[in-house]
C-alpha cells in the first residue's frame, strides 16, 4: 500500500481523520476533532475582516522560547514518569538515561528562571567592564541578582544531564552486544 | 563585593559546559547509533537514537553558539555575534520543540510497540498451530496408506471367509432375484440338484419345487413377511428324484424399500433331521415351569394347612356366635385356595422330568437326611430292602419329598418314641415295586381312613392333611397308587407290630417303556 493510502486508511495507525477503529472507544480527540475541525472551516469562509499577516514584536522570541523551555521541560518530566511506571528495564542503563531527563527538566526550569530574571534585572545591574571578561554584576545585591548569579551557571545541570546519556546509552549499547554475543553463542 | 560580582565565572563555566555538552551528546549518538546497527529489527533503539539526536542537535545548536560567542568576543567581533545570537536562539528554540514533541511522541510508540508484539505473538502461534497441522498431516499421509493396506488385508481375509463358507458349505445356499430366478449358488446345491451350473443359473427356483402351490406360499410368505424360516418343501431333482428341503430364505431391498430379489440357504431333510424336525422339541421351558409351579405349591402347603387347622378350631369355638359365618368364609376361601394348589401341583406333575431310578438308593439317602432326627426321637428304623429291585422311572426329588413327608408323618405321631419300618418288594406279575413306610403310632381312626387323603387337613395325631394329599398326586404322576392300612394286614408287618403302613406301588420301567 502506497503512504498516503496508508495515512488516509481507516485502520492505519497514523490517521489523518481519527477514526476510533471498530470496536474501541473513541477517545477525547476523536469526539473533538470534527468540530474544532469545522471551527477551522468556518472561520477561513467568515466574511468578517480578517488580518492576514500578524505583526511579532521584540518579546515574542522571548515568550515563544520560554514556552519552548516549558514544552521541553513537560515533555521531559513525562517520560520520566513514564519511564517508571512502564519501565524498558531494570538495569542501570535505564536509570541513568531516567537521571538525565530528570537533570534536563531542572536545566529548563533553571533557563526558565534565568530568562525570566534577564528581563526584570535593571539596566545598570550589569557593569560593563574595559572588556567583556571584566563584566561584572553591580550590587547592591538582593535576593534577585544572587539567583540570577548562580541560575546563570545553568551547565550544572545540562552538562549532567547529557553526562547521564551518554553514561546510559554506553551501558545499553554494551549490554546489548554482550547479550547478542552470548546469544551467538549459544546457538 | 563594592565592585560588584565577576562574570568570569558563568564564562568559563558556559564554555566549558558547552564543549562538554557538544562532546558527551555526539557520544551519545554514537553509541544509539551503534544500538540500532546492533538490533536495526527493535524499534526502541530508533526511537532512542532519534531522540538523541534531536538533543545532540539541541546541545550542537545551543553549545556552538555559545562556543563561538566567546570566539567571536576574542576575535573582537562582537557585533558579528549580535547578528548572529537571534539564528542560534531561534534553532535553540526550535530543537526544544523537536526534543519535546519526540519525548511525547514515545507513549504513542510504547502503544505501537505492544501491537506489534502481540500481533508478532499471534503470528508466531499462528506459525506454530501450522506446523503442528503440517506434522498431523503427514503424519496421517505416511499411515493412511499403512492404514489403506490394513483394511484392504482384513476385507481379503473376510472375504476369504465368506468365500470359504460359500464354497464348502454342505448346506445349499443360493441367491435369486424377485422372480425367483437363481443369480448365482454353491456347490452343494449344484450337486444337490444333480445339474450343470450354467444350466441352473437364471432358472427359476419355482421349476425345483415339485407342488406348484408351495412355491407360491414360499414366494408370497417371503415377500410378506421379509424371511421364511424352516420352510419345509419337496424338491425335484435333475435325476426326476425327490427330496424333502427345509429352507431359510430373506428378502433382499433396495435403500427405497423395494423387494429386489432374495437369498437362502437349504438344508436335506434325511430321515433323522426330518424326524428331528417333526418332532416337538424338548420342552425344557415346560418342564422348569412345572419345577417352579410344584415349588410354590409346596411351599403354600404348611402356611395353608395351618390357616385352615386354626380355622376350624376357632370353628369349634365359636361355633354359635355371628363371627362364625366369617370363620365359613375364610375356611372356604383356603379351599379355594387349596384347590388352585392343587391344580397348579398337577399341572406341575405332567412336565415331570423322569429320569431311571433306583429306589432303594433313593430311601438310603433320605434315610440318611432323618436318622439323626430320628435317633433324636427314639424312634428305631427297620429296613427290609429288596435287592433285587429293578428301576424305576421317576423324578428322583419329588420322590424323595413323598418318602420324606411319609417318614416325617410317622415321626410325629410317635410322640415317646417307637419303631419305623421301611420295606421294598419287587411284584414281577404287576411289573411294579412296592415301598412299605409304617410305624408303631396310634392307629388311624377308621372315620379318618376314608379321608386319610383329602386335601382338607387334619391333626397331625391322626396323620393325613395336605402332605399326604400332595404325595398321592406325585405318586399317580408316576403312575402309581397309595394305599394305607391301619391295622396292618401284612403279616410280616403284624410280626414287626406296625400299627400304620403306607404301600406305595410304582410301575417298573420296562413296563412303562412298553406302555
Amino acid at each position: 500500500m502506497k503512504p498516503i493510502k496508508s495515512l488516509l486508511a481507516k485502520n492505519s495507525h497514523f490517521p489523518i481523520f481519527p477514526y476510533p477503529g471498530r470496536g474501541k472507544r473513541k477517545t477525547w480527540t476523536v469526539h473533538m476533532f470534527y468540530p474544532v475541525f469545522a471551527l477551522f472551516l468556518l472561520s477561513v469562509f467568515s466574511p468578517a475582516p480578517a488580518y492576514g499577516v500578524q505583526v511579532h514584536s521584540a518579546p515574542e522570541g522571548l515568550y515563544v522560547h520560554q514556552m519552548a523551555h516549558l514544552f521541553f521541560a513537560g515533555a521531559m518530566l513525562f517520560l520520566f514518569i513514564y519511564l517508571k511506571k512502564f519501565p524498558l528495564g531494570h538495569s542501570t542503563a535505564w536509570r541513568y538515561i531516567r537521571l538525565s531527563l530528570f537533570f534536563f527538566f531542572l536545566w529548563n526550569i533553571n533557563a526558565l528562571i534565568v530568562h525570566t530574571l534577564e528581563v526584570y534585572l535593571p539596566q545598570d545591574a550589569i557593569i560593563a567592564g574595559t572588556d567583556f571578561w571584566s563584566r561584572r554584576l553591580a550590587p547592591p545585591f538582593d535576593l534577585t541578582k544572587w539567583v540570577y548569579f548562580f541560575t546563570k551557571h545553568d551547565h550544572i545541570w545540562c552538562v549532567p544531564a547529557i553526562f547521564f546519556l551518554f553514561f546510559g546509552t554506553r551501558s545499553l549499547y554494551r549490554e546489548t552486544a554482550k547479550r547478542l554475543s552470548d546469544q551467538g553463542r549459544k546457538e | 563585593m563594592e565592585n560588584g560580582i565577576s562574570l568570569f565565572s558563568v564564562y568559563l563555566v558556559d564554555f566549558v559546559g558547552s564543549s562538554l555538552m557538544i562532546i558527551f551528546s555526539l557520544a551519545s549518538t554514537r553509541y544509539t547509533w551503534g544500538l540500532k546497527k546492533l538490533e536495526p529489527k527493535r524499534m526502541r533503539w530508533s526511537y532512542l537514537f532519534w531522540l538523541c539526536m534531536a538533543l545532540t542537535i539541541f546541545a550542537l545548536s545551543r553549545s556552538i553558539g555559545h562556543v563561538l560567542k566567546y570566539f567571536f568576543v576574542l576575535l573582537d567581533h562582537q557585533d558579528l555575534w549580535k547578528k548572529i545570537t537571534p539564528y542560534s536562539g531561534g534553532l535553540n528554540t526550535i530543537t526544544f520543540i523537536i526534543v519535546g514533541i519526540l519525548t511525547f511522541y514515545y507513549a504513542y510508540m510504547h502503544e505501537i510497540i505492544d501491537l506489534f508484539r502481540n500481533e508478532a505473538r499471534d503470528l508466531a502461534n499462528t506459525n506454530v498451530r501450522l506446523k503442528e497441522a503440517h506434522m498431523a498431516v503427514r503424519q496421517l499421509n505416511l499411515s493412511l496408506e499403512q492404514k489403506v493396506d490394513a483394511q484392504i488385508s482384513s476385507i481379503r481375509e473376510e472375504e476369504q471367509k465368506y468365500r470359504d463358507l460359500f464354497q464348502h458349505s454342505k448346506d445349499f445356499i443360493f441367491f435369486c432375484d424377485k422372480e425367483g430366478r437363481i443369480n448365482d449358488t454353491n456347490p452343494s446345491f449344484i450337486e444337490f440338484l444333480n445339474e450343470r451350473k450354467e444350466d441352473i443359473l437364471d432358472k427359476s427356483l419355482a421349476t425345483f419345487f415339485s407342488e406348484e402351490n408351495e412355491w407360491n406360499t414360499f414366494q408370497n410368505d417371503l415377500f410378506t413377511r421379509g424371511f421364511l424360516k424352516d420352510f419345509k418343501v419337496e424338491f425335484r431333482t435333475g435325476d426326476e428324484t425327490l427330496h424333502g428341503l427345509l429352507i431359510t430364505a430373506t428378502s433382499v431391498k433396495d435403500d427405497q424399500g423395494t423387494i429386489r430379489g432374495f437369498n437362502g440357504i437349504g438344508m436335506e431333510l434325511t430321515a433323522t433331521t426330518s424326524a428331528v424336525v417333526n418332532e416337538e422339541p424338548p420342552c425344557e421351558t415346560k418342564i422348569s415351569l412345572s419345577a417352579f409351579a410344584a415349588q410354590i405349591a409346596d411351599e403354600l402347603d404348611n402356611p395353608l394347612e395351618m390357616i385352615a387347622g386354626y380355622t376350624r378350631l376357632l370353628e369349634k369355638d365359636l361355633q354359635n356366635r355371628e363371627d362364625g359365618d366369617m370363620l365359613k368364609s375364610i375356611r372356604k376361601q383356603v379351599n379355594h385356595c387349596l384347590q388352585v394348589e392343587e391344580e397348579l401341583r398337577e399341572t406341575a406333575l405332567h412336565f415331570l422330568e423322569m429320569t431311571p431310578l433306583d429306589v432303594n438308593s433313593c430311601l438310603e439317602e433320605v434315610m440318611g437326611l432323618m436318622e439323626p432326627v430320628l435317633s433324636l426321637d427314639r424312634i428305631l428304623v427297620l429296613r427290609n430292602l429288596s435287592p433285587d429291585l429293578p428301576l424305576i422311572s421317576a423324578n428322583k426329588k419329588r420322590l424323595s419329598k413323598i418318602f420324606f413327608n411319609l417318614i416325617n408323618s410317622s415321626r410325629q405321631s410317635m410322640d415317646h418314641g417307637g419303631f419305623l419300618g421301611i420295606w421294598t418288594r419287587y411284584h414281577p406279575d404287576q411289573e411294579e415295586i412296592e415301598v412299605i413306610i409304617g410305624d408303631n403310632g396310634p392307629q388311624v381312626p377308621p372315620e379318618f381312613m376314608e379321608v386319610l387323603f383329602d386335601p382338607l387337613p387334619t391333626t397331625k395325631k391322626s396323620r393325613g392333611g395336605l402332605g399326604l394329599h400332595a404325595s398321592l398326586g406325585m405318586i399317580r404322576a408316576h403312575d402309581g397308587r397309595m394305599t394305607v392300612n391301619s391295622p396292618t394286614e401284612d403279616s410280616e408287618l403284624i410280626a414287626a407290630d406296625l400299627n400304620v403302613a403306607f404301600h406305595i406301588f410304582i410301575p417298573e420301567i420296562k413296563k412303562k417303556m412298553l406302555n
